[in-house]
């Protein structure tokens, strides 16, 4: 590897001692060499020393700059491949002729840019990891859930080893206990936690921003342990059209096709669409059930976008998900066996529609001050059974969110206030009982934040106060604290109060394929939990390529919480308010560093102590949880991009296994998982206009062995297929193909 | 399977000494880029040159770099390369029909102003 010295400008000033009197604007040239000649250069940058004003040099390299105050002072100059310089300018009587010297192999230096896709940065308040869309293309990413799979502060499993569903968990805890927004709007909530994640197609995303401990007051009371926020792709800025199409050896095909275009000076539109599906059954495991379900999913997105020009802007959307899923044993037919003992078999069927609205306004001659409305609507039906059960769910949700930014006195200190109202209609019905929750409530927010180029701290401290029809009064604080000790080292600083309403059944879909009666105790009161973390960043520069390095400590306390019992009995689980303490504990450690020039590399290390007091034992480990966990990422892209190549490892130790389904005593020694490593390799080829891409996942074939317990007897009392604690599937290849049209 | 990690490590290794070293010469070249989306699609569009070694845009300065060897491109071409994508280069004008195409947010002063934050936040 070259490592290349940075020489120095070489810079002829030349000066006339002028006349004491100072003028408004200091004029002059700039010029540099081009192969052998000496021309003006245009688009040198020019500023003085402390201020932020920048002038250009024009196409001859030429520039005027103001004078603000006082001379002398240092002038600095940068400029593309050239080591930024300085200048101490007496006077400015005359013209200033500025030569940059030779700068030989320096454009190595600069051309290099940022192409780190996960952006970690040392100036915002909150916690952010953000992955961008080069980032979200390193793996195949179909969905949400699955975008996560090669991150190590998301971890995605399996609910169960039917149905297909996963879900995440953040800090050690369930993605129950994250907010999920798209595009700032609460989303992906009660009935569709189970399949939700899976309705987000990977390839309309433009970026998600994973932001750790307690979130942001603007957005609901929710929001325990993190916020994620998942940004689609904009009219206004997207290729006019963009098509994919992916394929893998699983037999599930996907397409998704983005079009936007403008509807005339003030509107754009754009229509996402997207259809993916798996017709085949596959039992590579010989246990009689299919891998994975069989399923049709589709996805239709319009949104339209409104800017009037300065004052009003404003955006409206409609997305419609129809999702049918159907698994179990191999012969399985639903006309003949649909809730009998002939085979057993599952169905969901989900119907969604989300329809939103946001509208922005902000005054012209005071553009601190803005103020948005946001309505959201959410319909969601949901039916289907697991062998004999049947389960059945119909949602509707209405947000709305009316929020004023303001500014006090300087636009160093923020202030966004607002209200909000939030309707909650759920009919859930479990074979014959019926489960209607009616919850709404109004909430009252504000939320200052100091922020200040020049100075290291930042403030971000917010308050809500909430009525609920059920709960009553609430009042959550929260509060998020940065300090720059350097440009490279930031210690950030969070804490507050989260609150949740349990929707047992949905939260849980994996229990419902197994022998084990769900129990409800008592009525589940509302999930009340503080958490607080400490972030330290720190970006190092070593061999003159990029590095960081983050540590992350964050723990929950859960005041109540709706306990999910998997340890006290092998017939049952069972769900109670808690009864003693339920923490979770996350420390993780995350290196990232440019080892060779563009072979990029990550090594992060997660250790989640997830405690609670269940009935007949105390402070236990959270079930199928791993306690250790690392991740090492390796990327590289060839000189001109055209080739990328990123490999990801990832390691998950012991995990403690819930009682298996058993109508026996409780006599059971807590059994564990095997650790397991999977391994991801992907290789795209980019052309001008299309991007080719192929991987695999799980290529190592570490699997599971029984991942369903006595399948051979469904509907005996040792049936259990939630006891699923690593992959089903063995080695999965896959291709896709990206075409974009301008 | 029976190592994959051996293999995938070997091509790297592969992919890492192929590196090499030439003569390549600088063009820096005011543009009439917008945002963030013409960086993205300038940066993708002029790599695909012949003779282009990398591109990069600053947007605050509007002045793109790029590294090329000068013999199989010269500055002319790459400039008219620039102004086919639909963007100002130096003294070249923007291609008219490139240009149209542009998405608005990329046109001449047809940048919005940054929008009210509640769009953002």
């Amino acid at each position: 590897m070259i490592t290349k010295s940075c020489g120095t400008i070489v810079a002829i000033i030349l000066l006339w001692v002028g006349p004491v009197l100072a003028q408004e604007k200091l004029r002059g040239t700039v010029s540099g060499p081009e192969g052998d000649k000496i021309v003006p250069l245009p688009g040198v940058v020019l500023r003085w020393e402390n201020s932020m004003q920048v002038v250009l040099t024009d196409k001859r390299g030429s520039f005027q700059l103001p004078v603000e105050d006082s001379l002398p002072k240092l002038l600095l100059i940068s400029y593309t491949g050239f080591e930024s310089d300085t200048v101490l300018v007496k006077t400015v009587s005359q013209e200033l002729k500025i030569v940059l010297g030779e700068a030989r192999e320096l454009q190595q230096v600069e051309v290099k840019g940022k192409r780190e896709s996960t952006e970690i940065s040392t100036m915002r308040t909150l916690n952010v990891e953000k992955l961008n869309e080069a980032e979200l293309l390193k793996a195949a990413c179909c969905n949400l859930s699955e975008s996560f799979e090669t991150n190590p502060s998301v971890d995605v499993s399996y609910t169960d080893a039917l149905t297909g569903a996963k879900e995440i968990q953040l800090l050690g805890l369930s993605g129950i206990y994250t907010q999920i927004l798209t595009e700032n709007l609460p989303n992906l909530r009660g009935l569709a936690v189970p399949f939700g994640m899976g309705f987000v197609p990977g390839p309309w995303l433009e970026s998600i921003s994973i932001s750790k401990g307690a979130g942001s007051v603007t957005n609901g009371y929710e929001a325990m342990t993190g916020q994620i926020n998942v940004e689609f792709k904009k009219p206004e800025d997207a290729p006019r059209w963009f098509f994919n199409a992916f394929g893998d050896t699983e037999g599930r095909t996907e397409v998704n096709s983005i079009y936007s275009t403008k509807l005339n000076k003030h509107w754009s539109y754009m229509l996402m669409l997207h259809g993916s599906g798996r017709a085949n059954k596959m039992d590579r495991n010989d246990d009689g059930f299919l891998d994975q379900p069989k399923y049709g999913l589709v996805n239709a997105y319009n949104r339209f976008r409104y800017h009037s020009g300065e004052k009003l802007e404003g955006q409206f959307g409609v997305r419609l998900i129809v999702d049918d899923r159907i698994g179990g044993q191999k012969q399985f037919n639903e006309d003949t066996d649909k809730l009998t003992t002939n085979s057993y078999g599952f169905r969901v069927t989900t119907r969604r529609a989300e329809i939103y609205s946001k509208t922005g306004l902000i005054y012209p001659n005071t553009p601190w001050k803005s103020m948005g409305l946001q309505n959201s609507f959410i319909f969601h039906d949901q039916e289907g059974y697991f062998g004999l059960r049947t389960y059945n769910g119909r949602q509707f949700s209405y947000y709305g969110n009316y929020s004023y930014m303001t500014i006090l006195g300087t636009t160093d200190h923020r202030l966004k206030s607002g209200v909000d109202f939030r309707y909650d209609k759920f009919e859930e019905s479990v074979s014959d009982s019926a489960f209607p929750l009616t919850q709404y409530g109004p909430g009252l927010f504000a939320e200052y934040s100091y922020s200040c180029e020049e100075s290291p701290l930042g403030i971000i401290a917010g308050i809500r106060g909430d009525y609920d029809n059920l709960f009553g009064y609430t009042l959550v604080p929260r509060l998020h604290v940065k300090y720059n000790f350097s440009d490279n080292l930031v210690v950030r600083l969070s804490g507050g109060r989260g609150l949740r309403t349990p929707h047992p059944y949905a939260d849980n879909i994996g229990l419902f394929v197994s022998s084990k009666q769900l129990i409800m105790l008592e009525t589940p009161g509302r999930e009340d939990a503080w958490n607080g973390g400490i972030n330290i960043t720190t970006r190092f520069r070593i061999h003159g390529r990029e590095g960081s390095l983050s540590l992350d400590a964050y723990g929950t306390t859960f005041e109540n919480q709706l306990v999910m019992d998997q340890y006290s009995r092998q017939d049952a689980v069972l769900y109670y308010n808690l009864q003693g303490n339920s923490t979770a504990t996350s420390l993780q450690a995350t290196l990232s560093y440019e080892l060779r020039e563009r072979l990029f590399t990550k090594l992060a290390y997660k250790v989640d102590d997830v405690q609670t007091d269940y009935r007949l034992v105390a402070a236990e480990a959270k079930p199928l949880l791993a306690r250790n966990k690392a991740l090492v990422r390796v990327g590289y892209v060839t000189k001109k991009e055209f080739w990328r190549f990123d490999v990801t490892i990832q390691w998950e130790g012991v995990k403690p296994l819930p009682l298996a389904a058993s109508p026996e005593g409780l006599t059971v020694p807590r059994e564990y998982s095997d650790d397991y490593t999977m391994l991801t390799a992907q290789v795209t080829r980019v052309f001008k206009r299309w991007e080719l891409y192929f991987g695999g996942e799980n290529l190592l074939g570490m699997v599971q062995k029984n991942p369903i317990l006595s399948p051979e007897n469904p509907f005996g009392n040792t049936f259990d297929a939630t006891r699923v604690w690593g992959p089903i599937n063995r080695q999965k290849g896959y291709a896709g193909i990206r075409l974009t049209f301008n | 399977m029976k190592n994959p990690i051996n293999y995938l490590f070997c091509l790297i290794v592969m992919l890492l000494s192929g590196s090499s070293t030439m003569a390549q010469d600088t063009l820096n070249i005011v543009t009439s880029a917008q945002c963030g989306s013409c960086k993205k699609l300038l940066e993708h569009d002029l790599r695909f040159e012949k003779g282009v070694e990398s591109v990069s845009l600053n947007v605050d300065t509007k002045v793109l770099t790029v590294v090329y060897n000068s013999d199989k491109i010269t500055p002319e071409k790459i400039r008219k390369a620039v102004s086919d994508i639909g963007y100002d280069a130096d003294d070249i004008a923007a291609d008219p029909k490139a240009y149209s195409k542009l998405n608005d947010c990329c046109k001449k002063g047809g940048h919005s102003p940054e929008g009210s934050g509640h769009m953002k936040n």
